[in-house]
């Protein structure tokens, strides 16, 4: 087991830098997700850490050394590829005894390892069948295998469920949770999904165009996003923004561009008539009540638990998620008001967190 | 009758003509394929009927052509047993053997290792040198004949059996051919393999070829028919005759002044053409899926 430290961590492919300065601590034993949109340099990250591409500058530690020189098989590292990468001339069994042979560990040794392994992880049947006589579920299972029985200290995944079906994703999710808890080994952990981060990270490490937007617990970041970014890739539907400024008399308002007031539950310091974005997301709309604004619906998603309404308030398009049972038709309008204290401010020029003084005093 | 038994007799109709068109369609290729297959083994079938004929029966035969020019009516094993017991034929096979053993041996071993690091390592000019080396498939033995043969004397070559094959090692459709299939590998099962702690010498061996291993199968019958039916080079290169090959000791029967040999000349061709039908046969399966994956990426 080990902690991993990214310290100023930058990456060029010739003349174009793809990492531009990443510092990232992961202590031992957490669960870290790397989320962004695609191309934003997660897998490039993942394979810097694991070896396969060299560090350009910066400086990456395991455990208590440096390895940016130490060649991969040396890394103690195991990683599971999006494409499983299982070697297909080789058995379940062999695939997992590959590592464990080049390492010299005794033959009985080796069994027992691979025995627990497939013991975790349902495969005791399948350990004399061929990759190609596995399903994909199967296969994922016995990228996962290989990695465990080298009992590494660190775990890698990129984007190990991509190439699941819906359900057997969300089920990979969880016996990858629990393999976690129950190993307890440091792992990292690439996903674009952001469900996928919100549910299984210990903490989520939100990645764009090379650079860390911010690091955080999925609720920090859900709550607490520090900039329009983040706010915009964390959670649903998406969260809405709403251009305006904020009420020059001091008063606790915000008026949208095109003239509605939303209410505020403070103030940002020196915040009166500045120019900002409303972030509300769609579940932290409230119907009805005195100063609610009206929502012209224009396609309504009852999904059983919880109706979306897809509507507009003026020319700003707004999502809106409700529990409750709404009886409307596209072209009616609903009066809905923000629940205050989900409201975010970002500033209107450089798109980070506005602090309220409350919230300020608060941190 | 209803309208929709109507219909159904139409649909019928349409059903029946598809599948008279399949059938025609089908029928033309197996009878194209019948006669390419026929033209082609013909002259095998001749020469293996003739075989089994007397010399004389042979060349009274041969004009005017007639049923018996090409069934053996009075069959005969005696140019076997001439060819294996008084020229010695079998020795001219071991030697042909030897050389093709010899030529498959190294060309599959350099081959896939510089087919492998043409797919898969970083050197410079590595694409330049890839290039040059395919252009030295279209310079023709021929051609390098003499300055090959003299490079051999230097070495003190001349008549031993690594002659016959050492200078053709390097082979480039061989390194083409391994280098398309090293490419088809995905690179992440290599790095896995990196990552299990596998050394580069390592994942060539347990990793990549054995997943190669039809591209092989190709590599291996065309490098073994190619040596089979090589003819000038051993000419030149073998003066000993207990080393010399098959092809040439058949070439040589021909050349026997008033002593026509066409009985054992037969003979010997089919002798020599069996091994390759068999050795055909056996790898067929992995040699059409090898020509065939290898183009593809
Ligand atoms: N070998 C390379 N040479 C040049 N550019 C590269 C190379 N590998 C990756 N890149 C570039 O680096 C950037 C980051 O790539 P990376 O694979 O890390 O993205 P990612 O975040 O994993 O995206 P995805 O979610 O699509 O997998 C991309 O713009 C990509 O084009
Ligand atoms: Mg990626």
């Amino acid at each position: 087991m080990a902690q991993i430290d990214i310290r100023d961590v930058r990456k060029s492919y010739g003349t174009t830098a793809v990492l531009h300065g990443v510092s990232i601590d992961i202590p031992d034993g957490e669960f870290v997700i790397l989320v962004g949109p695609s191309g934003c340099g997660k897998s490039t990250l993942l394979r810097m850490i694991a070896g396969l591409e060299t560090v350009t500058d910066g400086d990456i530690q395991i455990g208590s050394r440096v390895v940016n020189h130490v060649a991969p098989k040396d890394r103690d590292v195991a990683m599971v590829f999006q494409s499983y990468a299982l070697y297909p001339h080789m058995t379940v069994y062999d695939n997992m005894a590959f590592s464990l042979q080049l390492a010299r560990i005794p033959k009985a040794d080796i069994d027992t390892r691979i025995r627990n392994a497939a013991e975790m992880l349902s495969l005791t049947a399948l350990l004399q069948r061929y990759p190609r006589q596995l399903s994909g579920g199967q296969r994922q299972r016995v990228a996962m295998g290989r990695a465990i029985v080298r009992n590494p200290q660190v775990f890698l995944f990129d984007e190990p469920l991509s190439n699941l079906d819906a359900k057997l994703r969300v089920q990979m999710r969880t016996e990858i949770k629990a393999l976690h808890q129950r190993l307890k080994t440091t792992t990292v952990y690439v996903t674009h999904d952001q469900i996928e981060a919100m549910t299984m990270a210990d903490r989520i490490v939100v990645m764009h165009d090379g650079i860390v937007e911010q690091i955080g617990t999925p609720l920090d970041l859900y709550d607490r996003p520090v900039n329009l970014f983040v706010a915009g890739f964390i959670g649903s539907p998406a969260m809405n923004f709403l251009s305006g400024r904020i009420a020059a008399d001091g008063s606790k308002t915000f008026i949208t561009d095109d003239g509605y007031k939303l209410p505020l539950k403070n103030i940002p310091a020196d915040g009166a008539g500045r120019q900002a974005i409303y972030g509300i997301r769609p579940e932290h709309f409230v119907l009805g009540g005195a100063n609610a604004v009206p929502l012209t619906v224009e396609v309504i998603e009852p999904t059983g638990s919880e109706t979306q309404v897809f509507a507009k308030l003026g020319d700003n398009n707004v999502v809106g998620v409700f529990r409750e049972r709404i009886d409307v038709r596209p072209g009616q309008t609903i009066s809905v008001i923000p629940d205050l204290d989900h409201v975010h401010l970002f500033d209107a020029d450089t798109g980070a967190r506005l602090v309220a003084r409350k919230e300020a005093l608060a941190a | 009758m209803t309208a929709s038994s109507l219909t159904l007799q139409a649909e019928e109709g349409v059903d029946r003509t598809a599948r008279r068109a399949a059938f025609l369609h089908r029928g033309a290729s197996i009878l194209l394929l019948a006669v390419v297959g026929a033209v082609f083994a013909f002259p095998i079938l001749w020469a293996a009927m003739s075989s089994l004929k007397s010399t004389d029966d042979i060349i009274t035969g041969t004009y005017p052509l007639s049923w018996s020019s090409f069934v053996p009516l009075k069959a005969t094993l005696e140019n076997y047993v001439y060819l294996f017991s008084e020229l010695n034929f079998q020795r001219n096979l071991l030697n042909t053997l030897i050389a093709a053993c010899g030529q498959v041996s190294v060309a599959v071993i350099t081959s896939s290792l510089a087919g492998y690091a043409f797919a898969r390592l970083n050197f410079p000019f590595r694409d330049v040198v890839f290039g040059l080396l395919l252009l030295t498939a279209f310079v023709p033995v021929e051609a390098i004949i003499v300055p090959l043969y003299r490079i051999m004397h230097w070495f003190g070559l001349v008549s031993t059996y690594p002659a016959l094959f050492l200078p053709f090692a390097c082979n480039p459709f061989g390194i083409f051919l391994m280098r398309q299939a090293f490419r088809d590998i995905p690179v992440e099962m290599e790095e896995a393999a990196r990552l299990d702690g596998a050394s580069p010498l390592r994942i060539f061996f347990s990793i990549a070829l054995p997943n190669v291993r039809p591209t092989l199968a190709t590599l291996v019958l065309i490098q073994f028919i190619w040596s089979w039916n090589a003819y000038l080079w051993p000419l030149v290169i073998m003066q000993d005759p207990n080393k010399q090959i098959a092809q040439v000791a058949i070439a040589n029967l021909k050349s026997i002044p008033n002593s026509p040999m066409d009985g054992p000349l037969f003979a010997a061709a089919t002798a020599v053409t069996i091994p390759l039908v068999i050795l055909s046969i056996v790898l067929q399966r992995y040699y059409v899926r090898g020509l065939v994956t290898s183009g593809m990426k």
